[in-house]
């Protein structure tokens, strides 16, 4: 099993090949906020918290085998109430969401969603967040970790737009999973089947104001139920656990295998702020056609006709499991060369594999290459491999 | 280890940083830990009372390497840095260091770093728990100033206490002794490249030391501990007792984006007449003449026993069973044997001897607003 708590309280590996590292003895202070769903997910039983945008945020609940299988077969919800939003508003809106974008809003309608990157003038990532068109020139940008909330309050001071930027109380659950459609049909009716893969209904469920978005982190037909006032919170938990009840509905954390095996990044560890769009293989997310300005734009395309040095790809580490996550960014070696660091990993219990991503120097990121990776179980083979590493064209979440 | 006031377990991702002092903390025996700018910070190694006697009593030495700095320079690194902060730093000299607020255009507050002036045109941002580089990167886009903005490769470590003037005599000389309160120096340990800065967190005398390579951490922590050995040096967290006392306010619990200098009690930070135009000053004279319509106030719960550590959230604060503030901290001071904190209330009840309600899970308690600090309110005992 994995260790809860060690009563020395120095940092422990997991004592199961199928798990990962925990560090024990974090501390609960007023600066660590809580979702307004902290204390009915921690009466499931929560044994780490994983810590995003300055909130405590369910890591791992049982095991993270054991969720990966019910994710994948059943249906899941997350507390992940840590995805702050940055609203954007007012009567310059859209120019200014065209400002901080490479993606070209023309090309988003109201009521879609897209994954986008927030980027620098010199093109590194800000982050990645999944935006929500509410408006014409309203939108929700739903954070990855970290304070966009100044990037974007920074920039707005002297761009010269009229433009609202803050931070609502908005408070998103993740419901993922093959049976995620019908935990939603029982909440909210037929109906809400019409809904497509990236896009967005306002509504309400007896009274708690919602946005629901056909969205999610697992790369599984999933939901995202984004909470619009926080003292409904034990509310819509109970609702959406009374509706899945039958349908074997059990909170989990985010899964790091399934988002791995899915080929989606993690900002902080796979996307950096010193990571340019092209190397993380997000170039798609930059619209080299869109005619309107935006920070980064001359950088980025200096970058792309240049090329880049160094890329991240998927990687398989030969061998026993080496856990469902990594303690610290491991080596990889050509020759005895050090050509880059890992920056995921995790065994796939389907693929029974190690699998992950890792950021290399150019010259060897082709597919194929051979490498070493340094890990704490000794020195490993690795190979640059294909990713996303199941289901390439995403028809699981858009079925 | 039961860790007081309650604890979790935690992730350990990469995705966390560690500190250059982590490996050497970890070997001291840290089992506590708190997450300040995506970075782990060292809480507890002992009982925190027994912890906060050491501060006041001895020496302390802390891993705060989460003291993420920002470093402004470049041909308008000081018209940028007056752009960044309402304080005048005509007054700044290159040597000095200042406690600053940075504000957003409605005057609210991004952080409030301690700086450091290295240079005319050079600057440090030893900023709390807020991300200053995005701020400062997204203010910098159209703004006319020609700066360059990065993270360097500094982290510091605090040595605070009334023996912290010895210890550090004897790692960089007699000279450290002349520094004043709010000044730095440069210095190489051992051939270890250093800042010494005379501030921290604790309002006791105290040093901190600013790491210029993140690969010697392991060294001078060692370095430092071998020095402080015949003045009974050993390694703390921060402490909350003590920061409390001071009235020291943690950002982003006690302040952030949502309240504005004035009503921290941080007007004093504001020089509206400067000559340089900064961000919020608009906002900041509109509220000023206005005058602010909520407080953070001192607060003091009657009893002499514990209730609580320190908080694990922010608890509701009622007037007449309507709730009108939340409390930010709450520790019982070792020394007064009183538990106090600070609280955010609308003004008409900021009046010292205000009766308000604490809202805690146990139930509802008395609070009297009080002055702040605590103790010590002209930091005699840091500038001695």
């Amino acid at each position: 099993m994995i260790p809860g708590h060690t009563h020395d309280g120095v940092l422990t590996e997991a004592t199961n090949d199928y798990a990962g590292p925990i560090l024990p003895g974090f501390r609960e202070t007023a600066w660590i906020q809580k979702s307004p769903y902290f204390h009915r997910a921690a009466k499931h039983g929560v044994r780490a918290y994983d810590l995003y945008n300055h909130m405590l945020m369910p890591g791992l609940y049982t095991d993270p085998v054991d969720e990966y299988w019910h994710l994948v077969k059943h249906v899941t919800l997350w507390d992940v109430g840590v995805e702050r939003q940055v609203e954007i508003d007012g009567p310059d809106g859209f120019e200014f969401m065209q400002l901080l974008t490479p993606r070209d809003m023309q090309k988003c309608a109201l009521g879609e969603c897209k994954y986008v990157l927030l980027t620098t003038p010199e093109g590194g990532i800000i982050n990645d967040p999944v935006l929500l068109r509410l408006g014409e020139d309203h939108f929700w940008l739903s954070l990855s970790d970290w304070d966009v909330i100044f990037w974007c309050k920074g920039v707005a001071v002297n761009a010269g737009l009229d433009v609202i930027v803050r931070e609502p109380d908005v408070s998103p659950l993740q419901l993922q999973g093959p049976k995620s459609k019908d935990v939603m049909v029982a909440l909210f009716g037929e109906e809400i089947l019409d809904l497509e893969y990236y896009h967005l209904r306002e509504t309400e469920l007896d009274g708690i104001p919602l946005v629901i978005t056909r969205t999610g982190w697992s790369a599984e037909r999933g939901y995202e139920l984004y909470l619009r006032d926080s003292k409904f919170g034990d509310r819509l938990w109970d609702a959406v656990m009374a509706a899945g009840a039958k349908h074997d509905i059990r909170p989990i954390a985010p899964s790091e295998i399934r988002r791995i095996e899915a080929g989606i990044l993690n900002y902080s560890s796979d996307i950096m702020l010193d990571n340019n769009p092209y190397e993380v293989g997000l170039g798609w997310t930059v619209d080299e056609d869109k005619k309107s300005d935006y920070l980064g734009k001359a950088s980025l395309a200096r970058i792309k006709e240049e090329g880049v040095k160094r890329k991240l790809v998927g990687i398989e580490v030969e061998g026993s499991p080496l856990g469902a996550w990594i303690p610290d960014y491991w080596d990889v070696h050509s020759d005895s060369r050090k050509v880059g660091h890992i920056t995921s990993l995790t065994y796939s219990p389907r693929l029974e594999k190690n699998i992950g991503y890792a950021l290399l120097g150019i010259d060897y990121a082709k597919i194929g290459t051979r490498l070493r990776v340094s890990t704490t179980k000794g020195t490993r083979g690795a190979t640059v491999v294909k990713k996303p590493f199941v289901d390439p064209k995403k028809d699981i979440p858009k079925s | 280890m039961v860790i007081e006031g309650g604890q979790t377990t935690l992730y350990f991702g990469p995705w966390y940083r560690k500190s250059p002092f982590f490996d050497a903390a970890q070997r001291a025996g840290c089992y506590g830990y708190d997450l300040y700018n995506k970075m782990y910070i060292p809480s507890n190694f002992a009982d925190s009372v027994e912890e906060y006697w050491h501060l006041v009593n001895h020496v302390t030495i802390w891993d705060v390497g989460c003291e993420r700095q920002v470093e402004i320079s470049g041909p308008d690194g000081y018209e940028f840095m007056e752009y960044l902060a309402p304080r005048d730093l005509s007054t700044c000299k290159v040597g000095q260091a200042k406690y600053v607020v940075l504000t957003d255009e409605q005057g609210g507050i991004v952080n409030d770093p301690v700086l450091t002036r290295l240079a005319r045109n050079r600057f440090w941002l030893s900023t709390a728990d807020s991300d200053v580089l995005l701020w400062a990167k997204g203010v910098s886009y159209h703004a006319d100033f020609d700066v360059e903005l990065r993270e360097p490769d500094v982290s510091p470590m605090q040595i605070q206490g009334p023996k912290s003037k010895q210890v550090l005599r004897s790692l960089v000389g007699p000279r450290v002794l002349d520094m004043e309160y709010y000044h730095f120096l440069e210095a190489t340990i051992d051939g270890i490249p250093v800042l010494v800065t005379r501030t921290g967190w604790s309002a006791e005398v105290g040093y901190e030391i600013y790491l210029r390579d993140g690969s010697r951490g392991t060294d001078l922590w060692d370095r430092v501990t071998d020095a402080g050995k015949p003045f009974n040096l050993r390694p703390t967290g921060p402490s909350e007792y003590r920061r409390i006392e001071a009235g020291i306010l943690n950002y982003p619990s006690d302040i952030n984006l949502e309240y504005n200098p004035y009503e921290a009690g941080l007007g004093w930070l504001v020089d509206l007449e400067k000559k340089h135009d900064f961000i919020g000053r608009t906002a900041l004279k509109k509220i000023k003449k206005e005058g602010p319509k909520r407080k953070l106030v001192g607060v003091e719960v009657p009893g002499d026993e514990v209730v609580r550590p320190w908080l694990p959230h922010p608890w509701p604060v009622r007037k007449d069973g309507k709730e009108i503030g939340v409390l930010t901290a709450l520790a019982i001071s070792p020394r007064l044997k009183k538990n106090i904190g600070y609280a955010w209330v609308p003004t008409p009840l900021s009046i010292l001897g205000t009766e308000i309600e604490i809202v805690t899970p146990a139930g509802p308690r008395r609070a009297i607003v009080v002055k702040r600090p605590f103790i010590d309110p002209k930091k005699d005992v840091p500038k001695s």
